[in-house]
């Protein structure tokens, strides 16, 4: 009887066993697999910013031409941001419509949109290009203290004490001085949607944007 | 009643293109890559840094025609101008151009082109355009690639595209607008003198019984273009007859006269390119060699053209300020010995040569107003019958001048352009004898040309 309960008892075991393998097994198959699709998606995103992103960004997201921003280190929440402002015809200012609107809507879908975010996130910054150094300066005061007087609040509350950004507020260390200053007039103008920042650009004068713009191309 | 639904289906095909969005609301490729036409043209057809990796690429970036099937591989171009030539009357009063100051449609073109897959792409090219009394259709440039892009394992960037092309025009096939099928003027008057009075064989020039090799051949070719810095191709023209006839659709009705090119005529380019910032440049070489028979044979005597070519050009693109320049160099030997004393005679001597040379520069601002200056400059050995027979009073073929352009690009499918055409030298020096007998200035065929150009 006892050895039949055991029978029994090492059956249910063996079944046990068999069952508990077999999920195992298929857990660790279907996180090989899941493994290899983001894989496979990272390569696809690699091959796209090597042969299609590359033209403009330049080769892994880092660029000499300030019409077009370096991508390499910049934050993946406001890659991906953009990406899909972009792909839903959001951002629309008229170089994101003329180039960006095609690549996000025809070769992009979230998965890879995620994934492009990740590529360009994890590659080498570019280096900081050292400017006026009043400019510089001035605009080192400026982001880090703001001007409480007329309620501008320091641009490191958001984009960092070092500007290498976090989550959706971007990293502008050793970004192009003339796309800064574009993407300012831009949201300032209202021409690009960006509630946040809006407020802030609209209190910047002219020369308060190229003192920030020249500090931010400088830093590493 | 086929016709009548096809005709419906083609309008149809039509509205639905032209109630298109604007930003798509732009020709094939456009709608391909749902980019604007700026992405790849500083204005059509001069190519961007963009515009250029596109087409070697093979047409390829984008969706393929087939997962699209709303964008439609169509696009349509149409050129409305009016032509004011400063004497418009030859000595024995007959008109230069007998439509001068009529508005008119100059040419319209019908593309199909597109992506087939990741390595397959292109488009074909048909024109009307106006010949002075109506409107001859046909195939116009086509251009039909298979390529493959290699990035490295690992790689940020492609460091070699290769491919291979079938076209129909020698040096249709490049990206640079410094060689003859896509260099400035874009577009000129299709009634008015315009241009050198001779120009080479690979410039579009003709032989001396007057057929040119854009219209009867077509090539195959293989290129490589190393690390976005060196470009290299062969390839080779032949007749496109048989089989091929199918690129010079609509041309030439009767094949029996089409210019017969003996063999293959070998094509070469080489070039070096180079880009930072919102600059680039390019400076290379290209060249043609062509033996062609007489009108209708392919047997016997053949004259020979070696066409040697030096270019070069600058872009500088931003949003606000674009600066552009193009040069090329071309020269040309000729050997008649068909053409000449031995054979036809429509040339007094066995051989002869031939120079041109273009130069523009253009800024565009905000890609909406251009202002172009360009000059042009030709010489070439004497022949008392090929010159003097046309006119010439030095039997040189001698020609130079300039052009003005003024455009306006409301929205980027659209051109409206302002030309003026002035010439200090036309068949040899500043007078030469008209097709009346009597002398003419070369400043007489000085023209001012007024242009609608609308791509959709």
């Amino acid at each position: 009887m006892s050895s039949n309960n055991t029978t029994i008892g090492s059956g249910t075991l063996k079944t046990a066993i068999v069952w508990a393998m077999s999920v195992a097994l298929g857990g660790a198959a279907a996180q090989a697999l899941a493994q290899k699709a983001n894989e496979s998606t990272a390569g696809e995103a690699q091959h796209i910013a090597a042969t299609v992103c590359f033209a403009c960004h330049g080769p892994g997201g880092v660029n000499d031409n300030p019409m077009f921003p370096n991508l390499a280190a910049q934050q993946p929440a406001y890659l991906e941001n953009q990406l899909h402002a972009f792909r839903e015809h959001k951002r629309a200012e008229p170089t994101a419509q003329h180039f960006m609107w095609g690549v996000a809507s025809r070769d992009l879908d979230a998965r890879l949109i995620a994934a492009m975010a990740h590529y360009f996130a994890e590659q080498p910054a570019a280096k900081g290009i050292p400017g006026d150094p009043k400019l510089v300066a001035e605009g080192n005061e400026l982001f880090h203290k703001g001007d409480p007087k007329r309620g501008l609040p320091a641009c490191a509350s958001c984009h960092g004490p070092d500007a290498h950004g976090a989550g959706p507020f971007p990293r502008l260390a050793g970004q192009h001085k003339e796309y800064l200053l574009k993407q300012l007039h831009l949201i300032k103008d209202a021409i690009r949607n960006a509630p946040v920042m809006h407020g802030v650009a609209d209190k910047l004068t002219d020369s308060e944007m190229v003192a920030l713009a020249t500090y931010l191309q400088s830093l590493n | 009643m086929s016709r009548r639904i096809f005709a419906l289906a083609a309008i149809a095909g039509l509205a639905s293109v032209l109630a298109a969005p604007a930003a798509q609301a732009i020709p094939a490729f456009a709608r391909q890559t749902g980019q604007n036409c700026n992405a790849c043209h500083v204005s059509f057809p001069e190519l961007t840094p963009y515009g250029r990796y596109f087409k070697l690429s093979g047409y390829t970036l984008g969706k393929p025609l087939l997962e699209y099937p709303e964008n439609l591989p169509l696009a349509v171009m149409a050129q409305f101008g009016v032509t004011d030539t400063r004497n418009n009357t030859y000595s024995d009063g007959s008109k230069v151009d007998p439509h001068n100051g009529e508005a008119r449609l100059q040419m319209a073109s019908v593309f199909l082109g597109g992506k087939v897959n990741d390595h397959l792409g292109g488009f074909v090219q048909w024109t009307a355009s106006y010949n002075g009394s109506g409107y001859d259709f046909g195939a116009d440039n086509t251009d039909i690639r298979l390529v493959n892009t290699r990035v490295a394992p690992g790689g940020q960037e492609p460091d070699l595209i290769y491919g291979l092309t079938v076209n129909n025009n020698p040096t249709s096939q490049d990206v640079w607008n410094s060689t003859p099928a896509w260099q400035f003027p874009y577009s000129t008057s299709a009634t008015a003198i315009t241009g050198f009075a001779n120009s080479s064989m690979i410039d579009g020039g003709t032989d001396p019984a007057g057929n040119d090799l854009h219209t009867g051949a077509v090539g195959f070719g293989g290129y490589v273009f190393w690390k976005q810095t060196i470009y290299a191709e062969l390839s080779l023209y032949r007749t496109d007859n048989g089989l091929f006839s199918v690129f010079d659709l609509g041309n030439d009705p009767d094949s029996t006269m089409r210019p017969y090119i003996k063999g293959y005529a070998p094509y070469w380019r080489l070039a070096y390119n180079k880009q930072w910032g919102p600059s680039s440049i390019e400076v290379g070489t290209f060249g043609m060699l062509t033996d062609r028979y007489a009108d209708g044979s392919d047997g016997g005597p053949t004259d020979r053209y070696k066409d040697i070519g030096l270019d070069a050009q600058y872009q500088y693109i931003t949003d606000v300020n674009t600066w552009t320049a193009q040069t090329s160099y071309i020269h040309e030997n000729q050997d008649w010995n068909l053409s000449g004393p031995a054979n036809l005679g429509l040339t007094s001597n066995p051989n002869g040569n031939l120079n041109t040379f273009r130069i523009k520069g253009s800024y565009w601002y905000r890609h909406k107003y251009g202002a172009t200056l360009g000059y042009f400059a030709s010489n070439g050995s004497e022949d008392a019958t090929l010159y003097g027979g046309a006119g010439s009073l030095n039997n040189k073929p001698d020609t130079s001048g300039y052009i003005l352009e003024a455009d306006y690009m409301p929205w980027d499918y659209v051109r409206v352009m302002l030309q003026y055409t002035a010439y200090n030298k036309y068949l040899g020096g500043s007078t030469y004898t008209d097709p009346g007998g009597g002398l003419r200035n070369a400043s007489d065929n000085n023209s001012v040309f007024l242009n609608l150009w609308v791509a959709y």
